[in-house]
């Protein structure tokens, strides 16, 4: 059991730096975990591409198996993210101004008002005890000791949640398809498995930032979701077993039926590129339109009320999504087509942009994110054009790239349109210009690619979120 | 009668890190089938890639029926299919869709003989691809393949994984395909017994080079497995055409090709008691790659 955790913390180490640093770091903005579901997501990877087969003739019971999965998904990374996250606490105050002035409030008791060199105070401040120095107001006055926030409570929730969150990801692996569906049923398990790993990886970080940071602020969904963290980690624990044993078997490929006349009815209906658009394309498009929807209402119901980043999970699950369709088809078949290598790139181009020009439209016309000083339709222009641009350049990388470590850079590639074009509100054509370049430069480096990089043609696994397709040893 | 070559490589190059391709040149004659077989990392699917433009050489030309396969891609294509094992349909969800996605690009599809091959396959429309087997997988392949009858087949190790019965059709098709339309089949493969009963001209490919070439009976005659007693090790060190298999003190046994390296030539140099003996195609196979 041991040789396995270890095995896992070394092949995806890069995984672990990643999200201990983001831990440490991200303690000073009360967001230590952000990452926490990632351990369950490289072990899904790891499923798809059968390890959990391969180490089934090692000289371990299937119980002992189960326990290491279960370690490597949900207790690991909360586990090994304490120590970095007690560092980031003790190191807060040497970095954030805001949390050193919080400490030299606490000093001066009497005090009913924290004082910080930054900002004018307002004229309408009522009047208080402090004497009129060149102090200015940052916190409102007479904010009680109790009800500021607390770095080590807000920590201790969010370790709190983030292991249940584990679990619950953990949890809902069991489901995932091992195999394409077959008829209704499958395709309905499969497809409410799609969306809740869809929307569970990311959601943690609309979940996390929402949860309280000090005794007081404890809303009633706090309570249920604080509550239902163990549930998770306990369902996570017994379905352990069960995930183990249904990965370690070799799904059983269908027999092929006798073809019938009636199955051999293939002429009429949408061939070649048209069917290629909406497929692919459309595919997308209601991919996008469905995170949409369950992140509206998601939001309005736990938030009650716009967040600035409404459209940014989208962007980033429709960049996402797009590149990893893209590099799903089978670069090798479409490159036997007889189409021109830039004619392939621009097909290949096709479905991020669809992805992304949708989640423009959610990000615009829903969200009313952009510059306000700009219509809808110019904020919605700059945006397509800064997220197809991204998302073109992020598609020709991550097919340079045959390593799952593709995943990580794709992951990199979409935060920076996605928040860009968020938060930097004031700069969306500077920002639809630079998409632009970006989209260029990702179109050239498609051709190149298509034309010279053998990466490009090696089997793909889809991201873990697909079976695969068992390849010939050659 | 068509005379320009189906596939004709000069002085193809291409290399990476820890494996170089060529210089290679090959001339495939319209109307044939030609077997391409060479150990795991010959290069054999190296040269199959740079066919259809996945990577680019580094140097030389390859022609497809006259077409450059760099500057008339489109026309290359448009004559070329190909089968290999790492083609990847299951995007496409069932076998009906990714027929319908194929046939759009090929004018000359046929549906008739696209129907009779699924059912010589066992593939149905309604299959979904991601359920089918490995070899299930390669018949759909094959199947997007022939459909479309095209002028050149080329199938990469087209045969792996599918049982005894698909691959009787499979060189029941091909036979058909050469004898009854003039179209040609390059074929590369493990199965040295299969292209020793099909192919009519085989290069045998080891290194990135190739190291034999011809038609099988040329081959599998001109070549023979020698052996003899000589002490002096020096005089038979780098002759063109000897192949050494084995050399155990005084006795030599050797793979010799009678055309640059005649048995007497052996005798010239001091060799005694030459023993000569026929090889099959697998035997040289084995020889000239090991």
């Amino acid at each position: 059991m041991k040789s396995l955790i270890l095995d896992f913390l070394y092949r995806w180490r890069w995984l672990f730096v990643i999200s201990l640093l983001v831990s440490a770091a991200s303690s000073l903005f009360g967001l230590p975990l952000i990452l926490a579901p990632a351990a369950v997501g490289a072990l899904q990877l790891d499923a798809q591409r059968g390890v959990f087969r391969a180490v089934r003739p090692l000289p371990l019971t299937r119980q002992d198996q189960a326990k290491a999965w279960w370690v490597i998904g949900v207790p690991l990374l909360p586990l090994l993210s304490v120590p970095a996250l007690v560092l980031g606490i003790m190191l807060c105050p040497h970095f954030q101004p805001s949390a050193r002035s919080l400490q030299s409030a606490r000093i001066a008791a009497p005090m009913t008002e924290t004082m910080l060199p930054m900002e004018p105070r307002p004229a309408a401040l009522p009047e208080t005890s402090v004497p009129d120095t060149e102090h200015r107001y940052i916190a409102p006055p007479q904010a009680p000791e109790k009800n500021r926030p607390s770095l080590w409570f807000a920590a201790a929730i969010q370790s709190w949640v983030a292991l249940g969150y584990a679990g619950f990801c953990f949890f809902l692996m069991q489901w995932a398809p091992q195999r394409p569906a077959e008829n209704l049923s499958e395709n309905v398990q499969q497809g409410v498995f799609g969306l809740l790993w869809g929307i569970s990886m990311p959601g943690v970080v609309f979940l996390l930032p929402n949860l309280p940071r000090s005794p007081d602020t404890i809303a009633t969904w706090h309570w249920a979701v604080l509550a239902a963290a163990p549930v998770f980690v306990a369902l996570s624990s017994f379905s352990a077993a069960k995930l183990a044993r249904q990965r370690m078997f070799v799904t059983a490929a269908k027999k092929s039926p006798q073809a019938t006349t009636e199955s051999l009815a293939l002429t009429g209906g949408l061939t070649g590129i048209p069917l290629y658009i909406v497929n692919f394309a459309g595919r997308i498009i209601l991919m996008v339109a469905l995170i949409a929807v369950v992140q509206f209402m998601m939001l309005r119901l736990i938030l009650q009320g716009n967040q600035p980043a409404d459209g940014l999970q989208v962007s980033l699950m429709s960049m996402m999504f797009g590149a990893a369709v893209a590099e799903s088809i089978g670069m090798r078949a479409l490159r036997a087509l007889p189409l021109s290598t830039p004619k392939l790139a621009l097909l290949l181009s096709l479905i991020p942009w669809a992805g992304a020009i949708s989640s423009a439209i959610y990000s615009t016309v829903c969200c009313r994110a952009g510059n306000p000083e700009l219509s809808v339709w110019v904020n919605l222009a700059a945006q397509a054009v800064a997220l197809c641009g991204w998302a073109t350049l992020a598609l020709s990388i991550t097919l340079h790239i045959s390593s799952s470590g593709r995943l990580f850079v794709l992951v990199l590639l979409v935060l920076i349109p996605s928040i860009a074009i968020q938060w930097a509100v004031q700069y969306t054509v500077p920002i639809a210009a630079i998409g632009l370049v970006a989209g260029c430069a990702g179109f050239a480096l498609l051709i190149r690619g298509l034309r010279k990089s053998s990466a490009f043609y090696r089997p793909r696994g889809f991201f873990g979120m697909t079976p695969g397709q068992p390849t010939a040893v050659r | 009668m068509n005379t320009i070559p189906a596939l004709e490589v000069s002085g193809l190059e291409k290399h990476y890190p820890r494996f170089g391709l060529g210089p290679l040149d090959l001339t495939v004659p319209p109307g044939s089938i030609y077997g391409l077989i060479g150990p795991n990392g010959a290069g054999k699917t190296t040269l199959i890639d740079l066919i259809f433009g996945m990577g680019s050489p580094d140097a030389g030309t390859i022609k497809v029926c006259g077409y450059d396969h760099e500057r008339d891609e489109v026309a290359v294509k448009q004559r070329a299919a190909y089968v290999g094992p790492d083609l990847n349909f299951v995007a496409w969800g069932k076998v009906g869709r990714a027929i319908r996605f194929n046939r759009g690009f090929r004018p000359t599809w046929d549906d008739g003989y696209c129907a009779r091959l699924m059912q010589d396959f066992g593939i149905s429309a309604d299959d979904r691809i991601g359920t089918l087997s490995f070899g299930g997988r390669t018949k759909l392949a094959l199947l997007l393949a022939l459909a479309w009858r095209p002028p050149l087949l080329v199938l990469d190790e087209p045969t792996t994984g599918i049982d005894a019965h698909s691959k009787k059709a499979v060189f029941a098709e091909m036979l058909n395909i050469v004898r009854d339309e003039a179209r040609t089949v390059f074929i590369s493969s493990h199965q040295i017994s299969d292209l020793e009963r099909f192919a009519d001209r085989v290069g045998v490919l080891h290194k990135g080079r190739l190291v034999a070439e011809g038609t099988t009976a040329e081959l599998v005659d001109r070549h023979v497995q020698a052996e003899w007693v000589a002490e002096n090790a020096d005089a038979f060190a780098h002759i063109p055409g000897l192949t050494v298999q084995e050399r155990d003190g005084a006795n030599w046994r050797a793979v010799l090709d009678t055309l640059t390296c005649p048995v007497h030539s052996l005798e010239s140099r001091g060799a005694r008691d030459v023993r000569t003996q026929p090889l099959t195609l697998e035997d040289l196979f084995l020889a000239l790659t090991q």
